[in-house]
C-alpha cells in the first residue's frame, strides 16, 4: 500500500508540474493552423509585392515599382474611394438600423420572439446566394425592385440600378446593410437582455422619461458590444468580395470597384500577381489600424 | 408580470416586428416565388402575375445543372473542416481557460487579430502555396484552409462557453475518483455538448457560405462548392432565371434549418458577450 | 481513524497571504467549524486538505501520512460545495452514483447504496430528476448524499448552507448533525455564520485575515474569548469592548489590580469586555462596577429589548427583559457585576488572564 501510495504521489506531482507544457501543447494546434495559413501568407505578401511574379512564372525583385504604378493609376485610386465610400456608407447604416430594429423586436411577445428567431436568416445564409437574388431585383428590364417603385409612384423612369454608376455603389451598399444589419441586431438584443431590469426602474423612479432611459441606461450600458460591432463591420465591409463579385463585378466601369475586388481583377484576370498583392497589402493597414483603435476604446469602455 | 417600465407600445412595437420582418425576409420570398414562375411569367412586364405556377425550375436545376455534386462538395468541406476546427477549439479553449502559462494573453490576441483578417487579403498567397503544393482543384485545399477563419471562431465562442461550466463540478469529480483525463471525458466534455454542438453547427453554416477561397482554389464544375456553383449558373445567359433562383431556395434549406434549430441556444447562453475582451 | 494534523500551512496568492502559518488539529469524529469572516482564509484551508489547492509552504497529515502533495482522488476527503456542484448532465440517481461507479463499485450495488441514501435523506422521489429541475435545499442534499457515498475518512463542507433560504437552513442544520451522529466522520465545516458554527460543532477555530485567532469549544469560545475580535464576533449582538477609562477611575483601578494581581496598571492600556446580557438596570449592587450613559435607541426583539446607551464617546448594547421601557434621551445607569468583567490589553487585544477572582 505504501510503496502504490508513493507512486501516486510523484505521478500527481509530475501532472502539475507539466502544467505549463500542457496549456502549450494544447494551444499548438490553434497556433500551427494560424501560423501556417494566416501569418506566413501575411509575411508572403510583404515578400511578394516587390516582385513582378506572374502566375507560372517565377518572379524577379523589382523594389517599390509596383507601388509606384499602383499609386499612377486611377483605377487603384478609385478602388480606395469605393472601399472607403462602401465600408462607412455599410457601416453606418448596420449599426444605425440595427440598433432600432433591436430595440423595436426586443420584447416578450410571440411575434417579437418568432421575429427575433427568424431575423439572422438573412446572414445565415450564404451570402453569394443572396447576392444572386438581389441582382435579379435590380435587374433593369422588369426587375421587381423597379416595378415596385414605379407601382408606388416613386419613381417614373426606371432606376439603372446596375448600368448607373452612382446607383451601383448605392445599390451593393443596400444589399451589404440587408445582410449584416440582422447580426447586429442579435448581437444588441443578446446585450440588452444583459441590463439588469433593476437599473430601468431606479431611473424611472428619479423621473427619467422612455428617451432618457435610452441615453443614460440603454446606452452606456452598450458600449462594449457597440464598439466590437463597429470593428467587425467595418473589417467585413473592407474585406467584402461576394457580393461585389455576383452583382456588380467591380463595374459599370469600375464604379463599384473595391480593393478586395481589384486584387482579384488584376491577380486573376489579369494574372499580374505581384500587383494584386501590392493592392491586398493596402487593406492590411486600414484593418490593422481599425483594430487598435477600436480595442483602445473597448478597453476604456470595459474599466 | 406586467411592468410598464420598460414598455415601449408594445403593440405598436409588435407591428413594426411584423413590417421588419416583412422587409428583410422579402428578398427570399422573392427567390421562392420567382423559382415556382414559368419562363414566360418570369420575362413578363407584370412581376407580380401569378396566374400559373410550375414546380419545373426545380426539377430542371437538379436535372441539368450540377447542383447535386455542389450540394455534396459543400457538405463533404464543411463537414471535414468544421470537425478538424472543433477538435483544434475544444483543446485551445479549454488550455486557455484551465491553464495558466507565460504568453498566453498576448496569444489569444494574436489569434483573433489573424481571425480579423479579411479572406479577400489572405487569398492571393494561399492561392500559390495551394498551387505549389499541388492541391488546387482539390477538397484538400479548402479543407486545410477553412479551419484558418472556422478554428478562431470556434475557439472565441467555446471560451465563452467553457468559462460558464463551474470548476467546482470538475473538482468534484476529482474528489470522487477521476483522474484528470477521466474528468474530461465523463464529465467536462459531456457537460458542454451543447455548446460544443451549437458552436459546430455555427461554423458549418461558416464553412457552408464561403465564397472567395472556394471561388478561386477550384475550377472544375463538378468539384465546386455550392454557393460557386450556383453563382456561376448566371454567367453566360445559359439559365433563365426561374432555375437560377430555385437551385438558390435550395441553397438555403441547410442553413435554415441549423440555424433555426440552434437560436434557441445562441440567444440564451448570450455568446457575444465574450465580445468584451 | 480519521486524524488531521496540518502543520505550518500557508498559502500565497501572488502577494496576498490568504493564509498565514496555520497549525492546526482536527480529531478523529470531531464536527469541527472553522468560523471567520468572507476572506479569512477559511475555504483555502478547506481546499487544501481537499488538494483542489497547490499548497505554498506547510504539510498536511492524515492519520500520521502525509498527504500534502497526493491527488485529491486519494486523499479519502469528500467535500459538499456552497454551490452543489451537482454534474448538470446526470440524474440525480446518476450524481449519487458517480462517484461509486468511480471508485468501482458495480452498477447494481451503486444503485442499491444509493437509494438507501437518498431515502434517508428524503431525496428518493427526486431520483429520475436533473438538477435544473431541483430547489436549493433538494440540491444540496443530492450534494450530501453524493458525499456519504464515497465512505469518506474525512466530510468537508464549504459553507453549504449560505445558498439556502432561511428555513431550509434551520432544516438541514439539523439533519446534518444527525447525520454526523450516525455516521460518526470527522467532519469539518466552514462558515460564516456563527449560529451554525456554535450550534454544530464540537470545536470551533475563528480566523480573521489569514489566521486563526482561537480554538476551543463552543463554550469556551463565547465564555472565554481570546481577544477583542472573538469576543466582538461572537454572539448576536457581541460583546461590548469599552476602553477601561469610560469608567470612572476610582471604581475601576483598583478592581482591575485586584484581579490581575497588578500594582501598576496602565489604564489607557486596558479594555472591558461586557456581554449586552451581563449588564442589569435594575439591581443596586455595592459592588458592581457602575456606568452612566444615555438611552439612544430601543429594538423590540420578542423576548427581550436591546437598548442602544451612550456613554460618553461610546454606544453601548445593552440586551434585557424590561418591564417599563426607558424614555429616549433619558439617563441611564448600567450595573455589571465583576465577575461578568471581561478584560484584554488594547495594544493586542489579547485578553488578560484573571488572577484573583473578585469576591
Amino acid at each position: 500500500m505504501n510503496k502504490g501510495l508513493k507512486d501516486r504521489i510523484t505521478l500527481y506531482k509530475s501532472v502539475k508540474r507539466k502544467e505549463k507544457y500542457t496549456g502549450y501543447l494544447l494551444s499548438l494546434p490553434l497556433l500551427s493552423v494560424t501560423v501556417l495559413v494566416v501569418i506566413i501568407p501575411v509575411i508572403w505578401l510583404l515578400l511578394m509585392s516587390f516582385t513582378n511574379k506572374t502566375i507560372g512564372s517565377p518572379s524577379t525583385f523589382i523594389g517599390l515599382a509596383n507601388y509606384f504604378s499602383l499609386f499612377r493609376d486611377d483605377v487603384f485610386w478609385k478602388s480606395v474611394t469605393n472601399t472607403l465610400k462602401f465600408s462607412v456608407g455599410s457601416v453606418i447604416f448596420q449599426l444605425l438600423i440595427g440598433l432600432a430594429v433591436a430595440l423595436i423586436i426586443n420584447g416578450s411577445g410571440i411575434v417579437k420572439l418568432v421575429t427575433r428567431s427568424l431575423i439572422i436568416l438573412p446572414w445565415a445564409i450564404p451570402g453569394a446566394i443572396t447576392a444572386l437574388v438581389w441582382l435579379w431585383m435590380y435587374y433593369d428590364i422588369n426587375g421587381v425592385i423597379n416595378y415596385a417603385l414605379r407601382t408606388l409612384g416613386l419613381i417614373q423612369k426606371d432606376i439603372l440600378w446596375l448600368a448607373n454608376p452612382t446607383w451601383a455603389l448605392t445599390a451593393i451598399i443596400i444589399v451589404n446593410v440587408w445582410r449584416i444589419t440582422p447580426f447586429v441586431s442579435i448581437a444588441i438584443i443578446a446585450a440588452l437582455q444583459n441590463i439588469p431590469h433593476s437599473l430601468y426602474e431606479s431611473s424611472a423612479l428619479e423621473g427619467a422619461t422612455t428617451i432618457k432611459q435610452f441615453f443614460f441606461v440603454t446606452l452606456p450600458n452598450l458600449k462594449s458590444v457597440i464598439f466590437t460591432l463597429i470593428l467587425l463591420c467595418t473589417i467585413w465591409s473592407v474585406g467584402e468580395f461576394q457580393i461585389i463579385h455576383v452583382i456588380t463585378k467591380g463595374g459599370p466601369a469600375n464604379a463599384t470597384q473595391t480593393l478586395a475586388t481589384l486584387a482579384y481583377e488584376v491577380g486573376f484576370r489579369g494574372s499580374r500577381l505581384g500587383q494584386s498583392v501590392a493592392i491586398s497589402l493596402a487593406i492590411l493597414p486600414v484593418v490593422l489600424t481599425l483594430i487598435l483603435i477600436i480595442s483602445h476604446f473597448l478597453k476604456k469602455a470595459v474599466t | 408580470m406586467t411592468q410598464k417600465v420598460g414598455r415601449f407600445r408594445p403593440r405598436l412595437t409588435s407591428f413594426l416586428a411584423i413590417l421588419i420582418l416583412l422587409v428583410f425576409f422579402f428578398p427570399l420570398i422573392w427567390m421562392l416565388v420567382t423559382s415556382i414562375k414559368p419562363h414566360d411569367l418570369i420575362y413578363s412586364s407584370n412581376p407580380f402575375d401569378f396566374s400559373h405556377l410550375t414546380m419545373d425550375n426545380y426539377f430542371k436545376v437538379l436535372h441539368d445543372t450540377s447542383f447535386i455534386r455542389w450540394i455534396i462538395n459543400s457538405f463533404i468541406v464543411a463537414v471535414v473542416s468544421t470537425f478538424i476546427s472543433l477538435v483544434v477549439s475544444i483543446f485551445a479553449a479549454y488550455s486557455f481557460i484551465k491553464f495558466d502559462f507565460p504568453g498566453k494573453d498576448s496569444i489569444w490576441k494574436g489569434i483573433l487579430i489573424c481571425y480579423l483578417l479579411p479572406t479577400s487579403l489572405l487569398f492571393i498567397p494561399l492561392y500559390t502555396f495551394i498551387t505549389k503544393l499541388g492541391l488546387f482543384d482539390t477538397y484538400f485545399a479548402l479543407i486545410l484552409v477553412y479551419p484558418s477563419f472556422l478554428a478562431p471562431f470556434c475557439t472565441w465562442l467555446l471560451y465563452g462557453y467553457f468559462k460558464s461550466i463551474p470548476s467546482e463540478i470538475e473538482e468534484v469529480a476529482l474528489l470522487e475518483g477521476c483522474t484528470y483525463t477521466q474528468c474530461i471525458l465523463r464529465i467536462v466534455i459531456p457537460v458542454a455538448i451543447p455548446g460544443i454542438i451549437s458552436t459546430g453547427v455555427l461554423a458549418l453554416t461558416l464553412a457552408w457560405g464561403e465564397y472567395i477561397y472556394a471561388l478561386v482554389f477550384i475550377n472544375t464544375n463538378l468539384l465546386k462548392t455550392l454557393p460557386v456553383g450556383v453563382a456561376s449558373l448566371e454567367a453566360g445567359d445559359v439559365y433563365s432565371w426561374g432555375p437560377i433562383m430555385a437551385a438558390a431556395i435550395l441553397s438555403c434549406i441547410p442553413p435554415t434549418i441549423a440555424y433555426l434549430t440552434v437560436q434557441r441556444f445562441f440567444l440564451k447562453t448570450n455568446i457575444f458577450l465574450s465580445l468584451g475582451r | 481513524m480519521a486524524e488531521i494534523n496540518i502543520i505550518n500551512l500557508s498559502q500565497r496568492f501572488g502577494d496576498l497571504n490568504a493564509v498565514d502559518n496555520i497549525n492546526l488539529r482536527i480529531f478523529d469524529g470531531e464536527f469541527f467549524a472553522i468560523l471567520g469572516p468572507s476572506g479569512c482564509g477559511k475555504t483555502t484551508i478547506l481546499r487544501a486538505i481537499a488538494g483542489l489547492n497547490d499548497i505554498t509552504t506547510g504539510q498536511i497529515y492524515l492519520d500520521g501520512q502525509d498527504i500534502t502533495n497526493l491527488h485529491p482522488r486519494d486523499r479519502g476527503v469528500a467535500m459538499v460545495f456552497q454551490t452543489f456542484a451537482l454534474y448538470p448532465h446526470l440524474t440525480v440517481l446518476g450524481n449519487l452514483m458517480f462517484g461509486q461507479r468511480m471508485r468501482g463499485k458495480s452498477k447494481k450495488e451503486a444503485k442499491k447504496k444509493s437509494e438507501e441514501v437518498a431515502d434517508v435523506l428524503k431525496i428518493k422521489q427526486f431520483l429520475s430528476r436533473k438538477p435544473k429541475q431541483l430547489s436549493g435545499g433538494e440540491s444540496q442534499r443530492v450534494a450530501i448524499g453524493r458525499a456519504i457515498l464515497q465512505s469518506p475518512k474525512i466530510f468537508l463542507l464549504d459553507e453549504p448552507l449560505s445558498n439556502l433560504d432561511a428555513k431550509m437552513r434551520v432544516d438541514l442544520r439539523s439533519e446534518l448533525l444527525e447525520i454526523h451522529k450516525k455516521i460518526k466522520a470527522t467532519t469539518i465545516y466552514v462558515t460564516h455564520d456563527q449560529v451554525e458554527a456554535l450550534t454544530l460543532a464540537d470545536r470551533i477555530a475563528i480566523m480573521k485575515d489569514g489566521s486563526i485567532l482561537q480554538i476551543g469549544t463552543p463554550k469556551e469560545i463565547f465564555d472565554f474569548p481570546d481577544n477583542t475580535f472573538v469576543a466582538e464576533f461572537i454572539g448576536n449582538p457581541g460583546m461590548n469592548i469599552i476602553d477601561s477609562s469610560l469608567i470612572p477611575t476610582r471604581d475601576i483601578l483598583p478592581l482591575l489590580e485586584t484581579m490581575l494581581n497588578k500594582t501598576s496598571i496602565d489604564c489607557e492600556n486596558i479594555q472591558i469586555g461586557i456581554r449586552p446580557t451581563d449588564f442589569d438596570i435594575t439591581t443596586h449592587n455595592q459592588d458592581a462596577v457602575r456606568l452612566e450613559g444615555q438611552v439612544i435607541f430601543i429594538e423590540n426583539l420578542g423576548h427581550e429589548y436591546i437598548i442602544y446607551v451612550q456613554v460618553k464617546t461610546k454606544r453601548l448594547l445593552v440586551q434585557q427583559k424590561l418591564n417599563k421601557i426607558p424614555e429616549l434621551g433619558t439617563k441611564i445607569i448600567l450595573f455589571v457585576n465583576r465577575q461578568k468583567i471581561h478584560i484584554f490589553e488594547s495594544k493586542t487585544g489579547k485578553r488578560l488572564p484573571i488572577l484573583v477572582n473578585p469576591d
